[in-house]
């Protein structure tokens, strides 16, 4: 059964629908939520969340074939909910582009994979988001600015700026330029 | 086509987002400008780079549907509380009537207990029935 099937299942009160759905997504909205906040703790928090408002407004919703913009949007919501009131951190400021550690000190701590988690989580918030839809949740331009409710346009403008921040920022690491 | 427009692309390109037409154009200019052949080069391996943060996503359906639970619980809960204050605001209202009502009551057109029977009742003056009877 698709989405919207299972949703109007779940604007009866079905449980058991609505659990397909949270299992469907619970993935890819997780991964979307910890390398937003950079807080695994706090993205399981806001997962939780974006489901209850939908099982919530399960009566009101109108199937237009695109709970996986909705959900995307929702946990992106409460991500930034939860940032400023419970633990307001840089990593979420909307425009903000958070100092960057040094590479070598990096590299004797943690390694390659935490320069990049934090040169992504580096990027301003609004373009951080593109990137991780785009980069790593393999959506479309076009989908993307579904979920954030942007031109396109946006969209590819905030990725190629995320883009040529973390190639500034990695190239201590690998570049072939 | 300038190096500064073509390099505002490249994202794009490397995304497969171009439209096929502007695609052509910047893969052409691609072949001739070395410049832009690196850039377009460093792009590409930060796709590669960025792939190495790998996050997990723990099960979490269960807590999910747990808080799904408590939250329909807290919602009948809610409606509840809402309902007992709303039947004790009745409550009192009935009670603030029946104390209206009461006097009313205690304060007899006529005294009490002097005509327990219709036969007691006082001639009426102008009684159709005597009229009748006359």
């Amino acid at each position: 059964m698709d989405d919207d099937g299972l949703m109007r299942q779940a604007a009866g009160g079905d449980t058991h629908a609505f659990g397909a759905l949270v299992r469907t997504y619970q993935a890819r909205l997780l991964r979307f939520a910890t390398r937003l906040t950079g807080d695994s703790d706090l993205a399981q928090d806001a997962v939780q969340e974006a489901f209850l408002r939908l099982w919530r407004g399960r009566a009101s919703y109108e199937p237009r074939g695109c709970l996986q913009a909705y959900l995307f949007r929702a946990v992106r919501s409460a991500c930034l909910d939860y940032a400023r009131t419970s633990r307001p951190t840089d990593a979420l400021d909307e425009n903000k582009e958070a100092d960057m550690p040094d590479p070598a000190a990096l590299a004797e701590s943690g390694g390659f994979a935490d320069a990049v988690r934090l040169a992504v989580l580096s990027l301003p918030e609004t373009q951080r988001a593109v990137f991780v839809l785009s980069e790593y949740e393999q959506l479309s331009y076009a989908e993307i600015a579904d979920v954030l409710d942007c031109p396109v346009g946006t969209v590819a403008s905030r990725k190629h700026q995320a883009a040529e921040t973390l190639r500034r920022k990695l190239y201590l690491w690998k570049d072939p330029a | 086509m300038n190096c500064k427009l073509v390099q505002s692309r490249l994202t794009a390109l490397l995304d497969g987002e171009l439209p096929p037409n502007l695609a052509a154009d910047t893969e052409r200019h691609l072949t001739d400008c070395p410049d832009c052949t690196r850039t377009h080069a460093a792009l590409g391996a930060v796709r590669e780079l960025a792939s190495a943060w790998r996050v997990d996503a723990p099960d979490i359906s269960a807590r999910v549907m747990q808080a799904v639970v408590a939250d329909d619980q807290s919602v009948l809960l809610d409606e509840m509380r809402l309902l007992r204050m709303e039947l004790g605001a009745l409550r009192a209202e009935v009670a603030d009537l029946r104390r209206q009502l009461a006097p009313r009551a205690e304060t007899p057109w006529m005294p009490p207990g002097r005509f327990e029977n219709t036969k007691d009742y006082p001639p009426m003056e102008n009684d159709p029935w005597n009229l009748i009877r006359s």
